[in-house]
């Protein structure tokens, strides 16, 4: 049961919470000026890294906010708070 | 007080286990192995036990040591499995805890431990343990595993699943004696030595001592690294763990030195590494021979280690025994992976209190009540619970939803529908955010009307649909399916508060705000009229319009929106005004309320899809045939791009369509596969809903075919799990009512 | 559980407001008769207030029928929540507000005093969330 650290209420157990996958995916200002192979990979492809990850949650039995963190996928140990 | 085991009666004292009492009693057997069925009887005084296995009413799987009598306890022993027994099952609970410092194991150096810590201090001991002042000591509680290095969970007297918050964890769990390897060291009356001094030296046991092995199972599975300790013959907690600490005996300090270790003379097959499992030496040898060298191998073709006590008295010696087998040193071997639960936990204990009418959240609506007073068959809708049907006179369901489409399509019904979801969408930015998320516009919607509107996904699929409905300048309010609520709030907050943060757009959830009644059928204008003084005329109230007023002397918003191509009005109240709106309109004329069975059929006999059901997150709004509800005009919304890929325009794509079985009388199972011909394995689709219909006098179904649509009087075969593929004519999705005709009701006389 | 006291409080008219909240995040306090429930960065509840007391606001939403309200009394209170709430209750101070998971359903907890305490959840959880805390209530042996 991890512990995530949601910037406005604390610590809460990891079920209070959903998980947004990989951060810094903004969402393309022009979608229609993407090819098809380009749209493919903002919505299927991810990362997948062995290590840390910046990462999107949202407490979902919360505060309902996302926000961002650094999680090592291995260890899960959290690194980085913010929002 | 009395107890009886093995159904022979017994005295026992307060605070004693059921093992001290046997071997107080002299039963120094009783016990059988569960391969073999040797004798054996109680070995060990503590939760290593590996024989002595008891069921206790319905429980099974105790361990004797672990038992605390009661007056009147009843225990039958185990070959090494338990029964299921239709008992009632105790009592259990959780209970959620958050300390300082927590203490796993009450003896010496835990005491010592737990006194000095500061703030809240729990200490754990899995036998009795005294008072301890400014601890909150938990005795007769094992704990089960260590997780993230910070939570804790622990059982209580098997009754109670603590789990345990802790900033910082002392494992002061001591070392579990482990047996010495010779011929017959398992016969009855062998025992370890610690447990022999512990039962005052029962006449007619023999002690037996191999070395002691720290438990370090807690340790290793926070991720604690272990090392062999050639002075103890065992692996004792290396290294560091932040916020996780050993002491005392657990580190091996204390513990004398193993006795010297060589592999038995004798007959191997009677030397046993592992008494739950009965794996002897001779096993382990084969296991060698045959080529195995991982201990992970060898524990899975011996089996050692793999009974309910996990290997606690057999691990370490499987490790020296193996080590010698293989003539390496035992360090080089490692260990198994530690796993919790340290000890075995029933499903009672997990589920604690949340069984029978606990065991999931349940929702009602505020009109429950009078459902219940009518008989209403109920259905579980996500965490709703919605009436599925009234049956009158006995009925069945197929006969009372043949009798409530009727109503709704001939006279007048009524539903209750305070389920949809609904989400109030205000500000100056509320029609971008609507025309960003839904595929089709808003722009030319007026305050006091509303329109159909379909979401997908950034994948092009169908997510979810409903009614917006305008109510103010900058206010709208949109509704869900019902078990997307949650779910389509959520998607709406994610794009507002991640990818569009700059829009002046707020969401509210306000599904229970209001409670809502469809009245449906060509003489809903009937029932409402003189409840209400808002002039119901088709020219006054026109299709998909919003009126406010009073109904039933209620303040109301009344909207005619339709889920069955019927004439119909749904009516808006406070929630907390629910029930009265019900009451009034069920006692005005002759409404037959319908539930979501009847609810079903009449919008599948008008194609209308359910999310969910016509759809699975594979379904575009193009394959249900809603083209029309596309935009061609907004430049861009959520999954507009998705739906110029390839995959998404190709021709054989699967499509709505309507199936009529050639049998009017035969009932499609929802589910079965589409193929082309009765012998076929190629599936081109499946059968999504199948009801019998009233208004047709005959069986239906909608379902997704491949290409549908160019394939209008094919004959397809579906196939139901069990039984012959069964005909069915393909046709247009639309059963009843293709034109809308009966949208506005009776013509006016 | 001796000495606790369930029973249902009725809640007063009630808004959701958007804006900048009055009070710090998860904190409570009174505002113009009222008493404003932190709920998000932008978003809180006053209880006791109309739509019509917060016209100029941001956004404003009546939801006076979207929660009702249960009170645990007693100073064993705390323990009958602890069964069904993973939050540290002790740093659950009187004055500060938590929305959280109460039995798997989302539930917004207050402390009004030290030994009591409020529960405010949708009324369709509320014969459910009833029957957990009255099972909880009862001792498990």
């Amino acid at each position: 049961m991890l512990r995530i650290p949601c910037p406005w209420c604390g610590d809460r157990d990891e079920v209070e919470f959903a998980y947004g996958g990989e951060a810094d995916l903004a969402y393309p200002g022009d979608p229609a000026a993407l090819t098809d192979e380009e749209w493919a990979a903002y919505l299927f492809f991810r990362d997948n890294p062995k290590g840390l990850l910046r990462e999107r949650w949202v407490h979902a039995h919360g505060c309902r906010r996302w926000f961002e963190l650094e999680r090592d996928t291995v260890t899960h140990a959290i690194h980085v708070r913010g929002r | 007080m009395r107890f009886t085991f093995a159904g022979a009666e017994y005295e026992g004292r307060e605070g004693e286990t059921l093992a001290a009492a046997l071997v107080r009693h002299g039963i120094l057997g009783g016990f059988r192995s569960v391969e073999r069925g040797r004798p054996r009887g109680v070995y060990s005084a503590h939760e290593e036990e590996p024989n002595a296995l008891v069921q206790v009413g319905a429980e099974p799987m105790l361990r004797a040591t672990l038992v605390e009598l009661r007056d009147g306890l009843v225990a039958e022993p185990l070959a090494g499995k338990g029964r299921l027994v239709a008992a009632p099952a105790p009592r259990c609970e959780s209970m959620h805890a958050h300390c300082e410092v927590l203490v796993v194991g009450g003896g010496a150096s835990g005491r010592a431990a737990a006194a000095a810590a500061r703030g809240r201090v729990i200490l754990l001991e899995q036998g009795r343990c005294a008072p301890l002042d400014g601890v909150l000591v938990l005795d007769r509680t094992v704990a089960l595993g260590l997780y993230e290095r910070d939570w804790v969970l622990a059982v209580e007297r098997g009754r109670r699943l603590w789990k345990i918050r802790a900033r910082r964890v002392v494992l002061a769990t001591g070392a579990i004696e482990r047996p010495p390897l010779f011929p017959g060291n398992d016969a009855p009356g062998v025992m370890l030595a610690s447990a022999y001094e512990a039962y005052g030296r029962p006449a007619g046991a023999t002690p037996v001592s191999g070395g002691f092995s720290p438990r370090v199972h807690l340790w290793s599975q926070a991720g604690g690294r272990l090392r062999w300790d050639e002075r103890i013959g065992a692996p004792v907690p290396d290294g560091e763990l932040p916020g996780v600490e050993c002491v005392g005996r657990v580190t091996g300090a204390g513990l004398p030195d193993a006795p010297p270790f060589a592999l038995p003379e004798g007959d191997e097959d009677e030397v046993f590494v592992d008494l739950e499992r009965d794996v002897t030496l001779a096993d382990l040898r084969r296991a060698v021979g045959a080529g195995l060298r991982s201990l992970e191998h060898l524990k899975r073709y011996t089996t050692i280690g793999t009974g309910s006590d996990q290997g606690k008295t057999a691990n370490v010696n499987a490790i020296r025994a193996a080590a010698e087998l293989l003539g390496v040193h035992p360090g080089e071997l490692g260990t198994t992976t530690f796993r919790p639960p340290y000890v075995p936990v029933s499903f009672v204990v997990v589920a604690g209190r949340e069984r029978g009418p606990l065991f999931d959240p349940v929702r009602t609506t505020p009109m429950h009540p009078w459902h219940v007073a009518h008989g209403a068959v109920f259905e579980d809708v996500g965490q709703w619970r919605r009436p599925r049907f009234y049956p009158r006179d006995g009925e069945d369901m197929e006969a009372a939803v043949l009798r409530e489409c009727a109503a709704a399509r001939e006279h007048v019904a009524i539903q209750d529908v305070s389920t949809l979801g609904k989400i109030d969408v205000q500000g100056p930015d509320a029609l971008e955010f609507l025309n960003r998320i839904y595929t089709n516009a808003y722009d030319s919607l007026e305050v006091g009307r509303c329109r159909y509107g379909v979401m997908c996904t950034a994948d092009g699929m169908m997510l979810d649909d409903g009614v917006v409905m305008r109510v103010g300048e900058r206010r709208y309010v949109c509704t869900t399916t019902t078990g997307n609520a949650a779910r389509v709030l959520d998607w709406m907050e994610e794009w507002r508060q991640t990818e569009w943060p700059e829009l002046r757009v707020w969401l509210t959830s306000v599904t229970e705000q209001w409670a809502v009644a469809a009245v449906v059928g060509p003489d809903a204008r009937e029932l409402l009229a003189p409840l209400t003084r808002v002039p119901l005329d088709a020219g006054s109230f026109p299709f998909m319009a919003i009126r406010e007023g009073e109904v039933a002397g209620i303040p109301a918003r009344v909207c005619r929106v339709s889920f069955s191509g019927e004439l119909a009005f749904e009516v808006w109240v406070d929630g907390r005004r629910g029930l009265e709106l019900w009451e009034a309109l069920a006692s005005a004329g002759d409404a037959t309320p319908y539930g979501t069975e009847a609810m079903h059929v009449l919008r599948a006999e008008k194609a209308y899809p359910i999310v969910g059901q016509e759809t699975d997150g594979t379904v575009t709004p193009h394959d249900l045939g809603m083209e029309w509800v596309i935009s061609k005009t907004k430049r861009d919304f959520v999954g507009k791009r998705s739906l110029a890929r390839p995959d998404t325009s190709r021709a054989d794509r699967k499509q709505l369509v309507a199936l009529l079985p050639v049998n009017p009388d035969a009932l499609l199972r929802e589910g079965s596969q589409i193929v082309a011909a009765p012998n076929e394995r190629a599936s081109q689709g499946h059968v999504t809903s199948s009801y019998r219909s009233a208004a047709l006098g005959r069986t239906f179904a909608l379902a997704l075919v491949a290409a549908g649509r160019s394939r209008y009087g094919e004959v397809v075969y579906a196939v139901p799990p069990r039984g012959e593929p069964v005909p069915a004519e393909i046709v247009e999705a639309v059963v009843y009512d293709k034109e809308g005709s009966r949208r506005d009701g009776r013509p006016a006389a | 559980m001796t000495g606790v006291r369930l029973r249902e409080v009725a809640l007063p008219a009630t808004v959701t407001v958007r804006g900048e909240p009055p009070v710090a995040a998860n904190a409570t306090g009174p505002v113009d008769g009222g008493l404003a429930v932190w709920l998000g960065p932008d978003e809180w509840l006053v209880l006791g207030a109309t739509e019509a007391d917060y016209a100029h606001a941001d956004a404003v939403v009546d939801v006076s029928a979207s929660r009702v309200c249960f009170e645990l009394a007693g100073a064993d209170a705390a323990a009958v929540l602890a069964r069904g709430c993973s939050l540290d209750l002790d740093a659950l101070v009187p004055g500060r507000c938590a929305q959280t998971l109460l039995a798997r359903v989302d539930v917004l907890l207050l402390r009004p005093e030290e030994t009591t305490w409020r529960v405010l959840v949708r009324p369709s959880y509320a014969g459910y969330v009833r029957a957990w805390l009255e099972d909880a209530l009862r001792e498990v042996e």
